[in-house]
């Protein structure tokens, strides 16, 4: 008997199109599933179809499907009620046992087929012709099977048992759809355990238990083994087999083959059975009643539609559970706030509003699909729609009262949602709260897209007229259009719903991403009433007919307020798009990703001869700068003095102006004739021939004039240097001489594409050309700079060199800079509204009349941390004065920029320094690293390693610069906060270091050697470093660093040296102040990998 | 008074069944019987009044409105009780009277309150409105569904196959309610028992195989078969017999033994007896003859 109905169930579930559909979405899904799961992490010499990646993707692609599973596995036994077919069924002779039995495994081996949709996929994925072979290993059958058998298999037991009996006991459609998700919130729950081990057996998808039981693995372990029948593997895998069998047996003793749940029929039910016998005749008791049908009777019927549809929803127990897992998720994801270093931020809005985003939109996509099928179905599924049909509402009327309805649901939840934010801040002891920034952050950032993607929902369950064909349809047009952008479609006026909002700073506020964000919005929004006319059309008319007949019929029905509407509508549309096409297109310039590709690679082609010709160099910069933040706009007046540095007579001057539009440079006059040739004034390249050349030695003036006035909105609004408040850019902005290299294309693999060598890797450390150069393609040795900033009031400007004059006048402020020794080619231009914290200080080392003047700009909420990090300043100073060199510049001054850029930079005497670095970081517990001062310090300590020594470009450069700023902020760290904190970071360095090693694609260089692999240059550097200091002591290892610097510093060095410095040099001064004994701790530190 | 006026109204499935074949009636106000047995067309015919199908071919016409073209103006005087319909759970009676009566254009809330009051009054759910459907007898889901088809006080009210799941006292107070309703709309109401039509309908007619065999007032249609209408008790093995030489329109069992009733224009002697007609006799006797 069992097998009958074992049988039955199969051959039911292969002729449901649906199942071919799933399998085909899981196939799909499958191949492209190493990229999509991996995306964005480094698998390094990790291949893509290793046992373990395989495993891990599958497990992933099969949590992310529980969905799937609970649509299949939960409808099994529901089914039979929905068709009311129970009664029928349930009256034969079966015995339970192969009933529910026969019905489980018929759905399970059903469920089996469409996950094999997984493994083919999979298998196929390694062989799509555009792979790159040297990512993957030779096609292993078994490494796939194994993974789908081990990994798979009891997830997806597990999984159908559960929803099964769910499903069979509750026989309710909502909790079907809901106890996927709760599945999904479970395994978040899990990572919530601190306990490795415990954390990994009861993770339902395995991935913790995967990543467990590889973490000790080495790359050639995680290229061939095969995942373990063994340790918390077998245990986990154990675990939820057995529970799935237990709940099997649970949900087997409660099932009861009965047409009636007990339930239902226990419910007392006021019964008065009869009509009442008539004492009036029907119409003499009536009341008068008008019926209408105007504006006024429309709005009534939508507002009272609307509520009607939300308050059903919001009736449904399963609603809330999908709330209220949908919340637990967001606020466990939400506990670890914008930590920086293992510190926690301030429960700023904004943090908060951003870790609800990011959780939240899954979430909301769910509910959105789901309730947008359900409300579309709803008069059908319960069979109400021919009362609807026949009456006399307008079809757009009740498809609008569903539309609203659902907007309706999302409001309460995002209110629900920012009603938990202010409360967690207000249990963090936060009482800052910015409604605003909650408001924007969810009603500006999240609302459009759920109502978009509504519009398109309701549109695609009108024209499909099939509910989980219409829910698929959406969910695949939702990947399509992320997927959009890599195939190429990159105009806004194509990628359905627009571009992401970037993130609100509060400094700068939305800025000038406001405004082309919200045209972009306006524009779908057309769009999506279109959708929704479209769907009020097919969709009315009651019995389901071709869409043509549809289409005519529900035309003649809604009639001419409708087609007068969608007129006006798409009008508009047009209008908008034509709007934003001028700006994009018109106004700027559109570029698609492939045409910057090219573009690129032209100018490399085409210039690259010229990389090593020689031209002069700066040796004095003089600029006025008026910047007009609320235009965005600058004007530049710039005169630079030249010189030949070289042994070559200079005939020719190569004029890089910056590739940008809008940037005009224009009056470049020379002290002498010149005749431009514009041959690649396609990359904004002069060349202008000297008719009296510049002889080594000899000097010469160049005088220009830039100016920018951004027009419109571009594409890709990405610009973040010039700002309404918090501009913040360098002399990259200027004109330079000769090639660039940083217009070269980057990517080793779209290099490969367009058939170009990879970028050359460092110079070894003996090549003569790069030890002459600081940085690539240096255009100065050392400047003098003097510049005279204007700014809108009541901005300030800021830049290098001493402040000698300020002054306002006719709503600007005027800001004279000077330096008063040479300083490097490498200064900053920051303008906004800033408070200002301001102290002088007398560093420990400099002569008693170096004081120093500190200041602080910071923007005026952001005063958590300005105390701390002044201390830091002063600290830092005191510190690397006594034991380094003096301080050389009357000034040092930190300026906070918006939070689009996270970092802190160095530039002479000033610090431009993020606002999401450290301006809000909460840092209260004496016991963790002061990472708001560590940081200070670290680019302080640049003050000295990069601003006066420059390293030569060649290995090792980034360890003069980079490792010897972390050892003297690490110093720092030790002598003013304690040594406890030096010991907690360098255990974070340690991670860093292994975190980064993990993910390394080529064989790992020595210290000295370092390329660009941060977790070499910061976490090895500062652990290597530290340990010199502990075994020579840090008086030895300062004496060094003080020598190296005496011997190789770019300004008043009296024996500078004529190339830059290796840390060959470093290394031998080093060598000088250590004992024979403990050479080889040198050696070991920096000049061998030491592979543990 | 306006009249329903149906000219040749056909309609033809996609498979081909031809549901409706040119279908002419002209109903008054009253209640109006549409007679036929399971598969006649009765439904699909409801369907196309109530503006929910549209038929292939023929004109329909409620006084000055024209029903396929003029669908929402028909809407506003229609009410529509269909065969079958479902409830949504949880949703209270009162909320879902509410929500209908908007969507039939009781915009103003005071007269929708007291229609819906005065409406669940006289079928008695009134006690029960805060109550979910889903509790609901079928009794009592069919007394709702009554009550919504007459919120916008229809002028057209179409109740397709209304009485079944109603048990006899229940039936009685319902056809009170539609005879009621009948002295000021056109009520057409559908069913495969004759004697629903023999209690009610002043006018009918009998659709069988998509086609009107008959349409007119029950009573002369009687009339028609007054003296041609023979009864007698026969044995079980003589039926296949009495079968091929007389034209058989009916035969019930009384205490185990047939009796069939025949269609003869004079005599047929032999033991017949002449009965009187009943509705029964003349609705079988169409069959019979078509």
């Amino acid at each position: 008997m069992w097998y009958e109905i074992f049988k039955f169930e199969l051959k039911y579930r292969l002729q449901e199109p649906a199942n071919y559909l799933f399998f085909l979405f899981l196939f799909c899904f499958a191949m492209f599933g190493v990229e999509f799961i991996f995306q964005g992490v480094e698998l390094g010499l990790v291949k893509k179809n290793a046992p373990l990646v395989i495993a891990k993707t599958m497990a992933a692609i099969t949590g992310l499907s529980m969905l799937i599973v609970s649509m299949l596995m939960g409808f099994s036994i529901l089914r039979d009620f929905q068709y009311e077919t129970v009664s029928l069924l349930y009256a034969n002779p079966i015995p339970k046992s192969d009933f529910f039995f026969g019905r489980f495994l018929g759905s399970f081996v059903g469920l089996l087929f469409i996950f094999s949709g997984v493994l083919l996929g999979m298998m196929l994925g390694e062989h799509l012709p555009w792979i790159a072979p040297s990512e993957y290993l030779s096609f292993q059958l078994w490494n796939y099977v194994q993974a789908f058998i081990w990994v798979g298999l009891p997830i997806l037991f597990f999984g159908a048992a559960l929803f099964f009996v769910t499903g069979a006991l509750t026989k309710n459609r909502m909790v079907v759809y809901t106890q996927g998700i709760v599945l999904f919130v479970l395994f978040l729950l899990t990572k919530a355990i601190s306990n490795e081990t415990l954390q990994a057996i009861f993770d339902p998808f395995s991935l913790t238990t995967l990543s467990l039981l590889s973490k000790d693995w080495s790359v050639v372990e995680r290229n061939n083994l095969l995942i373990p029948y063994s340790g918390v593997m077998l245990l986990n895998k154990l675990f939820w087999i057995s529970l799935g069998i237990l709940v099997l047996a649970i949900g087997y003793r409660q099932f009861k083959m009965e047409p009636i749940s007990e339930k239902g029929a226990k419910r007392k039910i006021k019964v008065s059975s009869i009509f009442k016998t008539p004492n009036a005749t029907f119409f003499q008791t009536a009341q008068p009643m008008t019926l209408a049908f105007g504006w006024h009777a429309t709005i009534v019927q939508l507002a009272f539609n609307t509520w009607f549809h939300a308050q059903a929803i919001l009736k449904q127990t399963s609603f809330w559970a999908i709330a209220f897992c949908g919340l637990l998720i967001i606020i466990i994801n939400s506990v670890n706030l914008g930590t920086a270093h293992g510190v926690d931020s301030y429960p700023t809005s904004y943090l908060i509003v951003e870790e609800l985003q990011e959780m939240s939109i899954y979430f909301f996509i769910i509910i959105l699909v789901f309730y947008t099928a359900e409300i579309m179905w709803k008069e059908r599924t319960v069979g109400l729609h021919y009362i609807y049909d026949a009456c006399p509402t307008n079809s757009l009327i009740n498809l609008l009262g569903k539309f609203l309805g659902l907007l309706l649901i999302y409001i309460v939840l995002i209110l629900t949602l920012i009603a938990s934010g202010v409360l967690f801040q207000l249990l963090q002891g936060y009482y800052h709260f910015e409604l605003l920034v909650y408001f924007g952050g969810f009603f500006l950032e999240i609302f459009p897209y759920l109502v978009l993607y509504t519009m398109l929902a309701i549109f695609f369950q009108a024209l499909l007229q099939a509910k989980y064909l219409a829910v698929l349809a959406i969910l695949i047009f939702f990947v399509l259009n992320l997927a959009m952008g890599l195939l190429g479609v990159e105009h806004l006026l194509l990628n359905f719903g627009g571009k992401a909002l970037a993130p609100y700073s509060e400094m700068n506020g939305y800025g000038h991403f406001l405004i082309p964000f919200l045209w972009t919005k306006l524009y779908w929004f057309c769009f999506g009433l279109l959708c929704l006319v479209f769907a009020a059309i097919v969709n009315g008319g009651g019995l389901a007919q071709s869409l043509k007949k549809r289409w005519q019929q529900g035309i003649k029905e809604l009639g001419k307020p409708v087609k007068i509407f969608s007129g006006f509508t798409f009008a508009l549309f047009i209008a908008i798009g034509t709007y934003l096409f001028y700006n994009v297109n018109i106004l700027n310039e559109y570029w698609t990703t492939r045409d910057k590709l090219t573009y690129r690679l032209a100018y490399e082609t085409s210039l690259k001869k010229y990389e090593s010709l020689p031209q002069p160099k700066i040796t004095d910069v003089k600029l006025t700068v008026a910047l007009f933040p609320s235009q965005r706009a600058y004007e530049i007046q710039g005169h630079y003095r030249l010189k030949n540095t070289s042994q070559i007579v200079i005939t020719e001057i190569h004029l890089q102006k910056r590739i940008a539009t809008h940037i005009k440079l224009d009056e470049v006059q020379f002290d002498r004739n010149v005749l431009p040739d514009r041959r690649f004034e396609k990359f904004h390249y002069t060349i202008y021939q000297l008719q009296e050349p510049l002889l080594p030695e000899d000097t010469m003036r160049l005088s220009f004039k830039q100016s920018y006035p951004p027009l419109g909105f571009e594409n890709d609004n990405t610009d973040t240097d010039i700002l309404y408040n918090g501009t913040f850019f360098d002399n990259d902005q200027l004109p330079s001489f000769g090639y660039e290299r940083k217009y070269e294309l980057k990517a080793a693999a779209e290099r490969e594409s367009f058939g170009l060598a990879p970028r050359a890797s460092l110079a070894l450390r003996t090549n003569p050309a790069a030890l002459l150069q600081s940085r690539a393609g240096s255009d100065a040795t050392g400047i003098n700079l003097e510049m005279l900033i204007s700014t809108e009031a009541p901005q300030r400007a800021i830049s290098s060199g001493v402040l000698i004059k300020e002054w306002s006048d006719e709503e600007r402020n005027y800001f004279h800079y000077k330096t008063e020794q040479k300083i490097i080619h490498f200064y900053s231009i920051v303008s906004a509204e800033y408070e200002q914290l301001t102290a002088r200080h007398l560093p420990k080392g400099n002569a008693i009349t170096d004081s120093v003047e500190l200041t602080i700009d910071y923007h005026q909420s952001h005063d958590y941390n300005v105390d701390r990090m002044l201390q830091a300043m002063k600290n830092s100073l005191d510190y690397y004065s006594s034991n380094f060199s003096p301080y050389p510049y009357q000034q040092l001054r930190i300026m906070e920029f918006p939070r689009y850029r996270k970092f802190a930079q160095s530039f002479p005497n000033a610090i431009p320094y993020s606002e999401s670095l450290g301006f809000i970081l909460n840092i209260k517990a004496t016991d963790k690293v002061d990472m708001v001062a560590f940081i200070v310090a670290h680019e302080v300590a640049h003050q000295w390693w990069g601003i006066q020594l420059e390293a030569a470009m060649v290995q090792g450069r980034k360890m003069i610069l980079e490792s010897l700023a972390q050892y003297s902020a690490m110093m720092v760290l030790q002598e003013y906060y304690g040594v406890a904190q030096v010991q907690q970071f360098l255990e974070m360095q340690a991670e860093n270091y292994l975190e980064g090693k993990r993910r390394q694609v080529e064989t790992e260089l020595p210290l000295a050697l370092v390329g660009n692999e941060e977790h070499i240059y910061y976490a090895r550097g500062a652990i290597q470093l530290y340990a010199l200091q502990e075994s020579i002591g840090a008086a030895k290892v300062n004496v060094a660093l003080q020598n190296f610097l005496h011997e190789w510093q770019s300004f008043n060095n009296p024996n500078q040296p004529e190339r830059y410095a290796t840390t060959q040099d470093l290394i031998n001064h080093f060598r000088a102040v250590t004992p024979d004994s403990l050479q080889t701790v040198i050696t070991d530190l920096f000049e061998k990998v030491v592979d543990d | 008074m306006e009249k329903l006026i149906l000219t040749k109204v056909s309609k033809t499935y996609g498979n081909g069944i031809a549901a409706l074949t040119n279908i002419s009636l002209k109903i008054p106000c009253g209640v109006f019987g549409l007679l036929g047995p399971n598969g006649a067309g009765k439904s699909t015919l409801m369907r196309i009044l109530a503006t929910l199908q549209e038929p292939d071919g023929g004109t329909i016409q409620l006084g000055e409105i024209n029903a396929l073209t003029q669908k929402l103006a028909l809407r506003k005087r229609l009410g529509y009780l269909p065969q079958q319909f479902g409830v949504y759970p949880k949703i209270s009676l009162e909320t879902l009277m509410h929500h209908l009566a908007i969507l039939k254009g009781l915009a103003k809330r005071k007269e929708r309150q007291a229609r819906i009051d005065f409406l669940l009054q006289r079928v008695n759910l009134y006690e029960v409105r805060q109550q979910s459907l889903a509790s609901f007898s079928g009794g009592m889901k069919q007394r709702f569904g009554i009550a919504q088809a007459l919120l916008n006080e229809p002028k057209l009210l179409i109740v397709d196959e209304p009485t079944a799941g109603l048990d006899p006292v229940e039936r009685n107070r319902f056809f009170n309610l539609l005879s009621e309703v009948g002295e000021r709309s056109i009520v057409i109401l559908s069913t495969h028992i004759v004697a629903d039509i023999q209690a009610l309908c002043a006018g009918m007619a009998i659709l069988y195989q998509g086609r009107v065999l008959v349409q007119g007032n029950p009573l002369a249609l009687m009339e028609k078969l007054k003296g041609q209408l023979y009864e007698k008790k026969i044995k079980k093995a003589e039926r296949e017999q009495y079968h091929l030489n007389y034209q058989v329109i009916h035969e019930r069992l009384f205490l185990g033994e047939p009796i069939i009733r025949v269609l003869s224009a004079e005599h047929p002697r032999n033991g017949f007896v002449p009965v009187a007609a009943n509705l029964a006799d003349s609705y079988l006797a169409q069959i019979n003859q078509a």
